[in-house]
């Protein structure tokens, strides 16, 4: 119980100040109505679940987790509070083929006129109330290749949205823009193996591959905290037989890389290697190499 | 000792952080996009395979 953490210190302080050494116990000092107000929010959101993806002909489809999905909003210019926004009890509007919205109708937050809101994705309930939008963390360690994973890692920014009153109704239409890009590998594997990683590398050892750092939720703009020249996906014993397309996914930070080098190791250790021409990752892009790998 | 003397607890708040969500007439649209291809219409990267020395994991 949240609750506890709040209220115990405060007895204990009280405790303290009023039990003071010269005072007797068992005549307790009059104590002119002390007040002690705990309050706390009936409800916060944690990260909640993710969106999820799927391959279409076009790129990668995208949908919102309309029972758990929360974005964080910031208004930027009356302060850093932060306010959740589920995104339960929205009505989808528009989707196509790669985007999808949610239209709340009589639900919303209160809004100033004119006011900026810049929203980031997925909701952080850790950041304080002395957080910034230009500081939001973000982590995209430890993805396994599945496409279904994929969904742990997204992190989106707005550019803002500016809040209209409109007879007496407000307006806000807020844009979430990919923070990362997607590389999907299409590997063809000489021969039958049980795969346990694929390790892109940057060959000019520059570290283009960023694994963790914080984002502005209002330009995107990455401040890198974790970086290599190298990023691996560790595999969950991915299957292949000869010549099988064995088709993989990775998250990257926007980057520039040069010639890299794409490697795959088995479980007997056997390491299979092809290389590809420097590339521009860009967010919200998704790529493919398709390439037949070739055993060292 | 200081029987009968008064004291006055200073108040003490203790606040969440100033999280809110309150309903208020009117729309918000929330629209987020997937991940396009963006070579999708054109050949895929040019990948030449050739042998590399092992990465030490």
């Amino acid at each position: 119980m949240n609750i506890y953490k709040y209220i115990l210190p405060v007895m204990a302080a009280a405790a303290l100040v009023g039990c003071s050494s010269d005072e007797d116990i068992n005549n307790p000092v009059d104590i002119d109505k002390p007040s002690i107000t705990v309050s706390k929010q009936a409800f916060t959101f944690e990260d909640g679940t993710r969106t999820s993806y799927t391959l279409a002909s076009s790129g990668i489809d995208f949908s919102w987790d309309t029972s758990s999905d929360v974005l964080g909003i910031f208004p930027e210019s009356t302060g850093n509070d932060q306010m959740s926004f589920p995104l339960t009890n929205g009505n989808t509007s528009g989707k196509n083929s790669l985007q999808h919205t949610l239209i709340f109708d009589e639900i919303g937050f209160d809004a100033v006129d004119g006011e900026t809101y810049i929203a980031y994705y997925p909701y952080n309930g850790k950041l304080t109330s002395s957080s910034s939008y230009t500081d939001i963390p973000f982590n995209i360690s430890g993805q396994d290749g599945t496409l279904s994973n994929l969904s742990n890692y997204d992190y989106m920014w707005s550019s803002g949205a500016i809040a209209t009153k409109i007879e007496d109704e407000w307006d806000i239409d807020i844009i979430m823009n990919q923070l990362c890009s997607v590389i999907q590998f299409q590997l063809t594997m000489p021969e039958a193996a049980t795969l346990q990683s694929l390790t892109i590398s940057n060959d000019n050892n520059s570290n283009v591959f960023t694994t963790a750092g914080t984002f502005n939720a209002q330009t995107g703009a990455i401040t890198a905290t974790a970086s290599s020249s190298s990023y691996t996906l560790n595999l969950s014993n991915v299957t292949a037989s000869e010549n099988e397309v064995v088709t993989l996914y990775m998250l990257v930070a926007p980057t520039t890389t040069g010639e890299v080098t794409i490697q795959v190791t088995s479980s007997d250790q056997s390491v299979y290697s092809t290389t590809a021409s420097s590339k521009t990752f860009n967010s919200g892009k998704a790529y493919r190499y398709i390439a037949t790998m070739t055993k060292n | 000792m200081k029987k009968n003397s008064s004291y006055s607890a200073p108040e003490v708040r203790v606040q969440n952080s100033k999280i809110r969500t309150t309903i208020l007439a009117g729309s918000t649209k929330v629209t987020g996009h997937g991940f396009e291809f963006e070579e999708v219409a054109t050949p895929t990267q040019t990948v030449s395979a050739k042998e590399r020395i092992a990465i030490k994991f």
